[in-house]
């Protein structure tokens, strides 16, 4: 196949719906004029057209707008029913929902609070009985003293009575 | 520079106007504002094109009620956010088309080409095999119905694009320029797409064309 011929068959459905340029359309048309293959693939191809227009729908449908109404209903009832918790939370004001997460959380917190100072007192005491914490250890102060002038080990040793040194 | 800009302000104005003057347009803007009789009015006046275009998308798929009701749903629900910057068919093309797709994207082809084979009526794909309904029926009326089954199976065959824009054109007159906007490509993309869909119906409908 010419190499023209090829490019004029590309474009053959455009021009035969009417959809190109009028120059190009112009091209095509003296090209189907001078070579008689292309011009019996444009015949082939508007039988195929013909053809095509005779795909009827031969099927009545019925009103579509009843079901769409009841699908419509049956939507806003699935809201209506399992987001109503969701709806809720989304209107209430951000305070609102801080105070109530605050409420509903004091009564665990509280609980799980206790249960966690006790648990530690228990160690706490427990190893104070096995001599693992020494209470009456001095704090070991003098490591600030190296501390160059102005830092913050100066600062505090200034800020801590001699006598408690001493002690 | 200036006069150019109010020259295009104007004109973008004049589209919008026209855009508001289609009585679709108006209706959407009803239904956008809860207005239930609107949107019945709008399902009534474009059900048979959505029916339609599913129909020969899908080769008469037994949910195609179903799937132009979600059409219609889609739209009410957009109906809130919509803006008639178009013509409203334009839009509702759009949502069928890739409705369509989505729909049948996760079905592999062999999946569809059978539900299509199962979803064809009796009264629709007579058995040909049956003598005396043959000799009941006028020869051309059976071939009318072979030559609307062959149709059927090899637009079922196109890829979804070329079957879309096929469709777009030869059952809704649409322009390539409408078409390009409703699959969101180039004018020579739909050209290719045509071009390519009318090659192959050309060749599977070969038997039927001397006919």
């Amino acid at each position: 196949m010419k190499r023209i011929c090829r490019k004029t068959r590309k474009h053959l459905v455009a021009f035969q719906h009417l959809q190109l340029e009028e120059e190009k359309a112009r091209q095509i048309e003296e090209h189907l004029a001078r070579c008689p293959l292309c011009k019996k693939e444009a015949e082939r191809l508007g039988r195929t057209w013909d053809l095509l227009g005779s795909y009827s729908i031969e099927r009545e449908f019925p009103d579509l707008t009843p079901g769409i109404f009841e699908k419509m209903a049956r939507e806003d009832k699935k809201y209506d029913t399992s987001s109503l918790l969701a709806g809720l939370l989304l209107r209430i004001p951000a305070p609102a929902l801080a105070l109530l997460t605050l409420i509903i959380a004091i009564p665990p917190g509280t609980l799980l609070g206790k249960n966690l100072y006790l648990a530690i007192s228990t160690t706490k005491s427990t190893h104070l009985q096995e001599g693992y914490i020494n209470r009456s250890a001095p704090l070991p102060l003098d490591i600030f003293a190296d501390f160059p002038q102005e830092s913050l080990g100066t600062v505090y040793m200034n800020l801590v009575p001699e006598n408690s040194l001493e002690e | 520079m200036e006069h150019t800009e109010l020259l295009h302000e104007a004109m973008m104005n004049d589209t919008r106007d026209s855009h508001l003057a289609d009585p679709d347009n108006q209706l959407m803007i009803r239904v956008g504002s809860g207005d239930k009789n609107a949107f019945k009015q709008l399902v009534q006046r474009h059900q048979r094109l959505v029916t339609g275009i599913i129909f020969r998308y899908t080769g008469n798929h037994p949910e195609i009620e179903d799937l132009a009701q979600d059409i219609f749903l889609k739209i009410y629900k957009a109906s809130p956010r919509y803006v008639p910057r178009a013509r409203f068919k334009t839009w509702l093309y759009k949502i069928v088309a890739h409705h369509c797709f989505n729909y049948f994207r996760g079905q592999k082809r062999r999946s569809f080409v059978t539900s299509f084979n199962q979803s064809l009526p009796e009264d629709d794909n007579p058995p040909l095999h049956d003598a005396e309904a043959q000799k009941k029926q006028p020869e051309h009326l059976l071939q009318q119905q072979e030559l609307h089954t062959a149709l059927k199976v090899a637009l079922s065959e196109l890829p979804d694009r070329q079957r879309m824009a096929l469709i777009l054109h030869r059952f809704e007159d649409l322009s390539y320029r409408e078409i390009a906007s409703v699959l969101g490509c180039s004018l020579s993309a739909v050209e290719s797409l045509l071009f390519r869909a009318m090659s192959t119906l050309k060749e599977k409908l070969h038997s039927h064309e001397s006919r």
